[in-house]
C-alpha cells in the first residue's frame, strides 16, 4: 500500500518538494492510480518480455569528429552562467 | 480543398504563398484568441512566405513549398521558442531543429506557429497546458481532445493547413476524433524523433492531423525516412504513402477485436464506428471477428512505461542548463528539487511520481517490467489478429468530446480512456483516425483504422475511401 | 585478530576514439570549459544518442585482450541519478547485456577473474568556487567513451592489486584501448574491499575507495583499509558499506557523502539506443586485428628465446619497444644478444636522451647489423655500444659510423702472420714450456702479438693463428 512515507520516499527520487498538504493529497491520488496499475501483476511472470530490435554493429555511426556547438548557443538558455560553465549551488 | 490540389494552384500561381500565409494569419488572429490552439505565432511568416514564393517563381518547389502549417510545441524550432505547454520551458529557444522541421525548413514550408498541447505531452484534454486550454472548435466548453488538442483544434478551426502532432499513446488520434478531423500516428520508426521533446521514448512518434487522410499521407511523404540522429528510426519506412488512394475495397479484410467494443465505449461511439464497418461491407470488405485477449491490461501497461520513461526523461530539467530555475535553494538537491516542484504542474508530476515507483527498487519486476511482458503479448495478439486481417477497425475514443473541468482532475478516469489508442502505441503500429459520425450533440465521433508496421498507404487508402463517402459537419468557430 | 582482506577492482578506462561515444565532439583533452559539446553531450532537449562503432570496437577488443566472451547482443541501459556533472540525469550504461563477460586473467600464479566489461559514458567535471560558494559544471567530459571493468573479489594481497592492475594497463595499452595513465585519470581504479577472519568462508562488508591515482596509492590506501576494518572488528563494532575516498596526503581513507542518499539507480533499458547485434566473424575481424598481447610475447621471449625473465618483463613494458625488439630478432635471430644490446645501450641512450623508441632514427635493422659486425669480428664489443650512441646522434648508418671512426677491425691476416711467426720466434724457450704443458703461456703470447700489432688488431684472427701455430709446430 502506499503511504506518505513512500510517496516522500518517491518525491526524493524524483527531486520534487511537496508541502506536507500537497504530500498527503497526492498521496491518496497515487493510491488510486497504483490500484490500476495493479493490473499488471496479474500476468503469468513465465511470459517474456519486450526488447527492442537489435541493429547490426556495421550499421553503428561511423567514428568521425563534427564540429561541437559555440559556447554561447550551448549557454544560452541557461539563467546562471560563470567563465563558459553552468552555474550551480557548490557541491561539496 | 487538399494539399495536392493547393500545391497544383500554388505551383500554377492561382494561389500565391504570401496571400496564403496572410489568409491564415488573420484567421488565427481572429480565431485564435477563443481557441487558444497556439502557444506562439510566428513572427517571420511574412518573410518565411515570400522565400517559398521565390522558390515556387523558380521552379523548384517541393511536396511542402508555401504550405502553411503548425507544428506542436514539443518539436523543436531552432531560434523558435519550444515550451512543451510547461512553465518548465516558458523561454525555452533552442539552437537546433528537430529533423522533422529540418525537412519542412528544406522544402520551405511555412511555419505558422506552435500548437498548444497538455503539458509535456501528457494528457488527454489538452486542458493540463501552462498556457491555459484549448477549446473544441465544435464546441468551445469541451476539450479538444489531447495531448495534440491545439494542432487538432487548429486544423478543425482552418487556421492551418495542416499540423504536426505527437502520439505517446493517442495523443494525435483522440484530438483529431474529437475535433472532426484525421489524425495519422504512423509506425514507431517511420519519422524521427530527434528534436521531439521526449515523454516516452519507446513510444513517441511524430504524426500528422490534417483535413483528410489524404492530406496525412501527403505531409508523411516529406517528414518520414530513416535519421542517422535517431537509430530507432528504420529503413523499413518506405514513402508513397498515397500510392495505395483509390484502391478497391474489395476484398479488403477488417478485423473487429470485440474487446475494443466494451461497456467502457458509449453507445453513441459503438453504433457509428459500427455503422462505418458495416460501410465498408457494403464495399466489397470482410469483416473478421477478431480478439485482443490482454485489452484490459494495456492502460496499466502503457502508464507503467510511459511514466518510467517520462521519469527518467524529464529528469533533465532541473533549471540548471535551460528552462526555469527557482530562487530558492541553498544547494544543489533544494535548488532542483523546488525548480521541479514550480516549473512542473501537477500531472506532470504524478507520472514522475509513478515512473519512479515503477523503477524503484524492490517495485521493479511487479510493475515495469510485467508492463515489459503485457506489452510483447499484446504485440503477439496483434501479430495473430493480422494473421487473418488487413488492417483493424477500432473505435478512437470511447466517448466524443466532454466538457472541460469534466474528469481532469479525476487521473484513473482519464487514464481508462485512453483504452482505444495506447496498444497501437505499444505496438509500435500505424493508425490513422477519422471522423465517422456525430453524437446527439454534433459533437464529432472517431474510428480507428490499424494497419500492420509500415503499411500507412493501406490505412490511409481505406479512411480516403470512407471519407469520400462521408459528409463532415463544419466546426462552429 | 588476524584477518584475510578480499579485495575485487572496478577499473574505468577512457577509450581512444577520436570522437564521443554518442556524439560525434571531439574525444580530447583540455580547451576552454564547455567548448567540445553539443545539444547531445549537453542534454538538451529532444536530441538523441547514437552510439560509436569504434567504441564497441575498442570494448571488444578490451574483452579479447582480458580473456572475455564478447557477447554477440549486448544492450544500454539507463542509470538514474541527478548530480550537476550529468547534464541528462541519467548515464547511459550497460547493465543486464554487458559486451564483454566471464574472462580471466593470470598474474602472479593466480587466477583473477573478469565478472564482466560494459561501455558507458564520462559525467562532465565541477570546478568549485569557495569563494563564491558555487560549483561551476563544464561538460566536455561528457560523453567520453568508458569501459568499466569488474573483477570478483579474487585479489588478497595489495601485491597482486598492483601487479594486476600493472598487467591490465599494460594489455589496454596494446591493445590501443586506452593509453592508461593514472596519473591522468584515463585509467581508474575503484577497489572494492572488506575483511574476513582467516578461519572463516564468509566475506565481510565491503567499502569501495576512489581517488586512487597511482599504484602506489592503490597500495597505501588498501592497507589503510585493512587496518581500519580490523580496528573496527577487533573493537566488536561493524564495517559500514560505503564509498570512501582516498587522501594522498594523509594517506587515509574518509567517508564520502553519497551521490543520492537512496542508492536506487532505478536501472531500465534505454529506449533511445537499440541493443547491438556483433556477430562470430566480426568479433573474429576485431580479434585478428589485434596485436599480439604482452603476455603472449613475455611466453614467447622466455620458452622460445630463452631470455631471462627480467629481460622479458623489460622488453614487454613498452609495445614499441618490444615491437622493435621482434622485428630485429626476426632479421636476424641472435635473442639475447639483441635483448643485451637493447636493454643495455638502446635503453640508456633513450634514458640519457629523453626519447622513447618510436622518436629514434635508426631502424631494427640497423640493431642486427651492429650485433651482426661484433659476431662475424668485424667491430669489437665496445665498438658497438660507440655505434648506439651514435646512431642516437647522428643516425647514421652503422656500417658509416664504423668506418668513419676507425671502428673496424683489421682483417690483415698475412701481417699477423708473420708478427707471430717472430714473437714465437723470439720466445722459443716459452714456446718449448707451454708444449710441456704450461698453458697460461697463451695469454703471454698474445699480449706480445697484440701489442706489436697496434690498435685495429682483431683479437679473434691473432687466436686463431697463433692457436694454429702452437698445435702444428
Amino acid at each position: 500500500m502506499i503511504d506518505k512515507k513512500l510517496t516522500q520516499h518517491l518525491a526524493d527520487l524524483s527531486k520534487i518538494n511537496f508541502t506536507d498538504e500537497e504530500l498527503e493529497k497526492i498521496t491518496v491520488q497515487m493510491g488510486d492510480i497504483i490500484n490500476l496499475m495493479d493490473k499488471v501483476k496479474e500476468i503469468d511472470s513465465n511470459n517474456p518480455t519486450y526488447t527492442i530490435d537489435a541493429v547490426n554493429y556495421s550499421d553503428l555511426r561511423a567514428d568521425e569528429v563534427a564540429e561541437s556547438s559555440p559556447n554561447e548557443d550551448i549557454l544560452k538558455n541557461s539563467k546562471e552562467t560563470k567563465e563558459n560553465s553552468f552555474v550551480v549551488p557548490k557541491v561539496v | 480543398m487538399s494539399l495536392t490540389e493547393l500545391r497544383k494552384k500554388l505551383d500554377s500561381h492561382e494561389i500565391s504563398v504570401k496571400e496564403l500565409t496572410k489568409e491564415y494569419m488573420e484567421k488565427i488572429e481572429k480565431k485564435d484568441k477563443i481557441l487558444n490552439s497556439f502557444i506562439t505565432v510566428c513572427d517571420e511568416t511574412e518573410k518565411e512566405a515570400i522565400a517559398a514564393q521565390d522558390i515556387i517563381d523558380k521552379g523548384q518547389s517541393k511536396a511542402m513549398t508555401g504550405i502553411p502549417i503548425s507544428i506542436k510545441d514539443n518539436i523543436c524550432t531552432e531560434g523558435i521558442r519550444t515550451t512543451c505547454a510547461s512553465k518548465m520551458l516558458n523561454d525555452f529557444v533552442p539552437f537546433y531543429n528537430a529533423t522533422v522541421t529540418e525537412k519542412l525548413n528544406n522544402e520551405k514550408a511555412v511555419i505558422l506557429g506552435k500548437t498548444n498541447m497538455d503539458e509535456f505531452a501528457m494528457g488527454a484534454s489538452s486542458c493540463t497546458s501552462y498556457f491555459g486550454r484549448v477549446k473544441n472548435p465544435y464546441n468551445t466548453d469541451c476539450v479538444p481532445g489531447g495531448s495534440s488538442g491545439g494542432a487538432a483544434a487548429s486544423v478543425a478551426a482552418g487556421l492551418c493547413a495542416a499540423a504536426l502532432g505527437s502520439d505517446t499513446g493517442g495523443s494525435v488520434r483522440q484530438p483529431a476524433a474529437f475535433c472532426g478531423v484525421t489524425g495519422l500516428k504512423p509506425t514507431y520508426g517511420t519519422v524521427s524523433r530527434y528534436g521531439l521533446i521526449a515523454f516516452a521514448s519507446s513510444l513517441d512518434q511524430i504524426g500528422v492531423i490534417a483535413n483528410s487522410a489524404e492530406d496525412t499521407g501527403y505531409v508523411l511523404n516529406s517528414i518520414y525516412g530513416y535519421d542517422v540522429n535517431d537509430r530507432t528510426t528504420s529503413k523499413k519506412a518506405q514513402g508513397n504513402y498515397l500510392s495505395k488512394i483509390g484502391q478497391n475495397i474489395k476484398g479488403l479484410k477488417i478485423g473487429i477485436p470485440k474487446e475494443f467494443f466494451s461497456d467502457a465505449v458509449s453507445d453513441d461511439v459503438k453504433q457509428s464506428v459500427m455503422s462505418a464497418a458495416e460501410y465498408y461491407k457494403s464495399c466489397g470488405a470482410e469483416l473478421v471477428e477478431s480478439s485482443m485477449p490482454s485489452l484490459p491490461y494495456a492502460v496499466s501497461a502503457y502508464y507503467l512505461i510511459s511514466s518510467a520513461e517520462a521519469a527518467s526523461n524529464l529528469s533533465r530539467f532541473d533549471g540548471i542548463k535551460y528552462g526555469y530555475r527557482s530562487s530558492e535553494g541553498d544547494t544543489f538537491n533544494e535548488l532542483i528539487s523546488n525548480t521541479r516542484r514550480e516549473g512542473f504542474g501537477d500531472e506532470v508530476k504524478r507520472r514522475i511520481l509513478l515512473g519512479n515507483y515503477a523503477l524503484s527498487s524492490g517495485y521493479y519486476d511487479a510493475y515495469y517490467k510485467n508492463a515489459s511482458r503485457i506489452r510483447k503479448k499484446i504485440r503477439d495478439e496483434y501479430a495473430q489478429i493480422f494473421e487473418k486481417c488487413d488492417i483493424i477497425l477500432t473505435p478512437t475514443a470511447p466517448t466524443t468530446a466532454y466538457k472541460a473541468g469534466y474528469q481532469e482532475n479525476d487521473p484513473v478516469k482519464m487514464y481508462l480512456a485512453d483504452i482505444c489508442t495506447v496498444t497501437v502505441n505499444i505496438a509500435g503500429l500505424p493508425a490513422i483516425s477519422t471522423t465517422c459520425g456525430y453524437d446527439s450533440n454534433n459533437m464529432p465521433i472517431g474510428m480507428s483504422l490499424v494497419g500492420k508496421a509500415f503499411d500507412e498507404a493501406l490505412i490511409i487508402s481505406a479512411a480516403d475511401a470512407f471519407e469520400k463517402d462521408f459528409y463532415k459537419k463544419e466546426a462552429v468557430i | 585478530m588476524k584477518y584475510i582482506p578480499v579485495i575485487g577492482l572496478e577499473i574505468h578506462a577512457e577509450m581512444l576514439t577520436k570522437s564521443k561515444v554518442f556524439c560525434s565532439c571531439a574525444n580530447e583533452f583540455g580547451g576552454d570549459r564547455n567548448d567540445r559539446v553539443c545539444p547531445r553531450c549537453s542534454g538538451m532537449p529532444g536530441t538523441l544518442p547514437v552510439v560509436n562503432h569504434e567504441a564497441v570496437t575498442l570494448a571488444a577488443k578490451a574483452g579479447i585482450a582480458l580473456g572475455c566472451t564478447v557477447n554477440n547482443y549486448s544492450a544500454f541501459d539507463r542509470k538514474n541519478y541527478f548530480y550537476p556533472d550529468l547534464p541528462k540525469a541519467y548515464q547511459i550504461t550497460q547493465f543486464e547485456f554487458p559486451i564483454c563477460t566471464n574472462g580471466l586473467v593470470h598474474i602472479l600464479n593466480r587466477d583473477i577473474r573478469i565478472n564482466r566489461i560494459h561501455i558507458e559514458e564520462d559525467a562532465g567535471k565541477l570546478v568549485h568556487d569557495d569563494y563564491e560558494g558555487i560549483s561551476m559544471a563544464d561538460y566536455n567530459r561528457c560523453g567520453v567513451p568508458l569501459i568499466e571493468i569488474v573483477t570478483e573479489p579474487d585479489f588478497r594481497t595489495v601485491e597482486e592489486v598492483q601487479t594486476f592492475v600493472e598487467e591490465i594497463a599494460l594489455r589496454l595499452k596494446y591493445a590501443e584501448v586506452c593509453d592508461a595513465k593514472l596519473e591522468q585519470g584515463s585509467l581508474r581504479v575503484d577497489v572494492n574491499i572488506s575483511i574476513m577472519p582467516y578461519d572463516s568462508n564468509e566475506f565481510g562488508t565491503r567499502a569501495e575507495i576512489k581517488n586512487l591515482n597511482s599504484i602506489k596509492a592503490i597500495g597505501r590506501a588498501i592497507d589503510y583499509e585493512i587496518e581500519r576494518q580490523s580496528e573496527l572488528l577487533d573493537k566488536g563494532q561493524k564495517v559500514v558499506q560505503e564509498t570512501r575516498r582516498f587522501n594522498d596526503n594523509h594517506g587515509n581513507t574518509k567517508a564520502l557523502r553519497s551521490k543520492e542518499e537512496a542508492h536506487d539507480y532505478r536501472y531500465f533499458p534505454e529506449p533511445d539506443i537499440p541493443p547491438v547485434f556483433i556477430s562470430d566473424e566480426e568479433i573474429e575481424d576485431i580479434k585478428k586485428s589485434m596485436p599480439e598481447m604482452p603476455q603472449v610475447r613475455y611466453k614467447r621471449y622466455t620458452e622460445e628465446y630463452k631470455l631471462p625473465e627480467d629481460d622479458a618483463k623489460l622488453i614487454i613494458t613498452d609495445k614499441a619497444f618490444s615491437d622493435f625488439y621482434d622485428s630485429a630478432v626476426s632479421l636476424y635471430p641472435q635473442y639475447k644478444e639483441i635483448s643485451n644490446i637493447m636493454l643495455g645501450e638502446v635503453n640508456r641512450n633513450l634514458n640519457d636522451t629523453g626519447k622513447t623508441i618510436k622518436d629514434i632514427s635508426f631502424s631494427p635493422e640497423d640493431i642486427t647489423k651492429i650485433i651482426k659486425m661484433t659476431d662475424e669480428g668485424k667491430i669489437s664489443k665496445n665498438a658497438a655500444k660507440t655505434i648506439v650512441k651514435i646512431m642516437f646522434e647522428t643516425g647514421d648508418s652503422p656500417e658509416k659510423i664504423a668506418e668513419d671512426n676507425n671502428l673496424i677491425m683489421k682483417d690483415n691476416s698475412d701481417e699477423l702472420e708473420a708478427i707471430a711467426q717472430r714473437v714465437l720466434s723470439e720466445n722459443e724457450s716459452t714456446v718449448n714450456a707451454y708444449k710441456n704443458g704450461n698453458e697460461k703461456l697463451f695469454g703471454f703470447f698474445m699480449g706480445q702479438i697484440m701489442s706489436a700489432a697496434g690498435k685495429g688488431a682483431n683479437p679473434k684472427l691473432i687466436k686463431d693463428i697463433l692457436t694454429k701455430k702452437l698445435n702444428n709446430n
